[in-house]
């Protein structure tokens, strides 16, 4: 039945050129919107949006999975080479896929992003065409408000062991972080924190200015310093990717980060940035060197990579089972339903069932495709390294320029993501983790709000938050690594 | 000064500096300490949580640091490099931290298609790019691919700046740009 649904689902895709067109216009869209900052997958898919009634409900729909698919893996190349992430769900590949290019490692970095988004991307499809509505009844009953902050503390927990010189030194910068998600209203009162009476901020710190001031702008500083100080060295160039026995050693770390990221895009508000961060936070975590995070670990790449992609095919589950849209493409898709008169939810899958399995099939090859056009990437993209960082260095600003500016078109926002790079720059030089402050901030928003909604379900009784398994468990667990680790700072063994 | 004092004396300023953003983000929490009704912990509880977890820290980085200090042992340092440290070259680094500040406070007046291509040309120049066909050629291109880009094919409303003349010479150059698109 599976398979005969599947069978139906890719002829129907394939045996009409202008499905084939519609699906290779959205993988190649999806890249190329994915990979320009600021420009992201959303673009492409607002544009998209009000010509989406002069296609057919099944290529409709269609178009905006596969864009979901190649955007999310786009701004992985940039990230990797240049420090800029297309997307936030791509920051945490820049963690280790940045430093891998300064070695001269950028073929295995941008290598292993290909494979393991193709890789997550496909296993979440398969995952999501054997048990959509099962798995979608079962995450949305379990996984409340108290269980995703507890995901939230388990996540910062670890966060400090990423990139900074010293334990401490970690934790400021996840603090900092924390602190920057507080600025603008709180989510429970919407009373205004921090914005020194300017509207900008109402709504909070704007992450795309903060993620490339703090990576691709002090990056560029970081380098013009090498280079006025006469101590800067080229990245060298190398097309070489990861070897099959490499990939083996790194098995777990896929597999872990497919579940991580399955799970995270079920779950409605977190979707694929939460996805890539506890992916490398896990990876952190459960490796016997998480020294070497940060520093230009193969695995950080992997991990990230492979929880990102994971989550797209499962952000589908609560889309199409129970029309619950998890994030804004998936919200933009329900706008795309009811555009051709179609209800998202449990009904789709009677009354729509040929359209479900077009989707289906086209995530799936999406991702198998990423693989192919990924290869080619790689082998033409890589190139551009050979171009003098000193005349890169003006583009990679520009880009990061109109970046920030794109999403509210606002020069405020150009001016955050300089002031970004200047207290970045600063922060790099005396061994702060760019890395540690850009989770914070993620992750701060959701914890606050989790943590609010958690201690009014709890009626502000831990102990009843304690009592719920899945929550409990992640809390202590999450506790038992906070204390580990001060412990060992304190009796002077170094954990970064 | 020997380099522990000069290693201790950093790692005080640098936790006199945490602990005073920790305390003036506190005093400043009290603008908006208001009763929420249906939240016991108020708009203030998760900051000052913050703020004070913040304070810890630094007392630990001040402690550990402090301790390995007295034991000869070296500070872990940054991306700081050594290299040469001669005045050209850090007026070559403060030039080049505050001209994106400079662009962007003048953007809101001159806009983007004035302002751009004189601050590449000046960015690669401080990036020590001295060769005047190199730093045209770079400039000029880049400036061409941005507009294409994003100016003529993705439509984006860059700013055209407000002063004038700046405002009716970014329009007369964006109809340019559009023609025919």
């Amino acid at each position: 039945m599976l398979i005969d649904n599947f069978l139906q689902g890719t002829a129907t895709l394939f045996g009409d050129p202008i499905s084939i067109l519609i699906f290779i216009a959205g993988l190649i869209g999806g890249m190329l919107f994915g990979a320009i900052p600021g420009i992201s997958m959303l673009t492409l898919a607002a544009i998209a949006l009000p010509f989406s009634g002069n296609f057919s409900p099944e290529n409709a729909i269609m178009f905006f999975s596969v864009i979901y698919c190649s955007g999310v893996f786009g701004g992985a190349i940039t990230a990797i080479l240049f420090n800029i992430p297309g997307a936030p769900e791509n920051a945490p590949t820049a963690f280790d896929g940045y430093p891998m290019t300064q070695q001269g490692h950028a073929g295995k970095a941008v290598g292993a992003a290909v494979l393991c988004s193709s890789l997550g991307g496909t296993a979440s499809a398969l995952l999501m065409m054997s048990a959509t509505p099962l798995i979608a009844n079962w995450a949305i009953k379990s996984f409340g408000p108290p269980e995703i902050f507890a995901l939230v503390f388990f996540g910062l927990a670890v966060a400090s062991s990423v990139g900074a010189s010293s334990l401490w030194k970690g934790w400021l910068s996840v603090l900092l972080g924390l602190m920057l998600a507080t600025v603008g209203q709180d989510p429970v009162g919407g009373i205004t924190r921090y914005t020194f009476d300017s509207y900008y901020i109402l709504a909070g710190i704007e992450f795309v200015p903060v993620i490339l001031g703090f990576f691709a702008v002090s990056e560029v500083f970081v380098q013009i310093d090498k280079r006025v100080k006469g101590t800067y060295a080229a990245p060298r160039v190398n097309l070489d990717f990861p070897s099959f026995m490499e990939f083996w050693r790194l098995k777990f770390a896929v597999v872990r980060s497919v579940i991580i990221g399955f799970f995270a895009g079920i779950l409605p508000g977190i979707g694929a940035t939460l996805a890539a961060f506890m992916g490398y936070n896990e990876a952190v975590r459960w490796s016997k060197n998480p020294e070497k995070f940060g520093k230009g670990e193969l695995e950080g790449v992997v991990s990230s990579e492979t929880a990102n992609n994971a989550a797209t095919g499962a952000a589908m589950i609560p889309l199409l089972a129970l029309g619950l849209p998890g994030g804004a493409l998936t919200a933009m898709m329900i706008g795309v339903f009811q555009i051709h008169g179609i209800e998202a939810g449990p009904l789709v899958f009677i009354n729509s069932n040929d359209l479900v399995w077009v989707v289906f099939a086209a995530m799936f090859f999406a991702n198998l495709a990423i693989f192919f056009l990924g290869w080619i990437q790689t082998k033409t993209v890589v190139h551009l390294l050979r171009i003098p960082f000193h005349l890169l260095a003006p583009a990679i600003i520009m880009m990061s320029v109109i970046g920030a500016y794109a999403k509210r078109g606002l020069i405020f926002d150009v001016l955050v993501m300089f002031l970004a790079g200047v207290i970045g720059y600063f922060l790099r030089r005396t061994g702060y983790a760019i890395p540690g402050i850009v989770l914070g901030l993620i992750l701060g928003k959701i914890g606050e709000q989790t943590f609010a909604q958690t201690m009014q379900i709890v009626s502000y009784d831990p102990i009843e938050l304690m009592m719920r398994p899945i929550a409990g468990l992640l809390i202590l667990a999450g506790a038992i690594t906070f204390i580990t680790s001060i412990w060992r700072a304190f009796s002077g063994k170094r954990t970064i | 000064m020997s380099n522990q004092a000069a290693d201790k004396r950093t790692v005080l300023i640098e936790t006199a500096l945490w602990i005073i953003f920790a305390v003036v983000a506190y005093v400043l929490s009290f603008d908006f300490d208001k009763d929420i009704e249906i939240y016991r912990f108020n708009a203030t509880g998760w900051p000052r949580v913050i703020l004070i977890l913040t304070i810890l820290a630094a007392l630990g980085h001040w402690i550990n640091s402090w301790r390995d200090i007295e034991h000869g042992v070296a500070l872990p340092g940054g991306d700081d490099d050594a290299g040469d440290t001669s005045s050209g070259a850090r007026w070559s680094m403060l030039a080049m931290l505050v001209l994106p500040l400079v662009y962007a406070y003048l953007l809101q007046d001159v806009g983007f298609y004035i302002l751009t291509p004189i601050f590449i040309a000046l960015i690669l120049f401080i990036a020590g790019e001295r060769r005047w066909k190199v730093l045209l050629t770079v400039s000029v291109a880049l400036y061409v691919f941005l507009l294409l880009l994003f100016a003529r094919w993705l439509f984006l409303n860059l700013p055209i700046g407000t002063a004038e003349p700046f405002y009716s010479i970014s329009n007369w150059f964006l109809e340019i740009i559009r023609i025919g698109a």
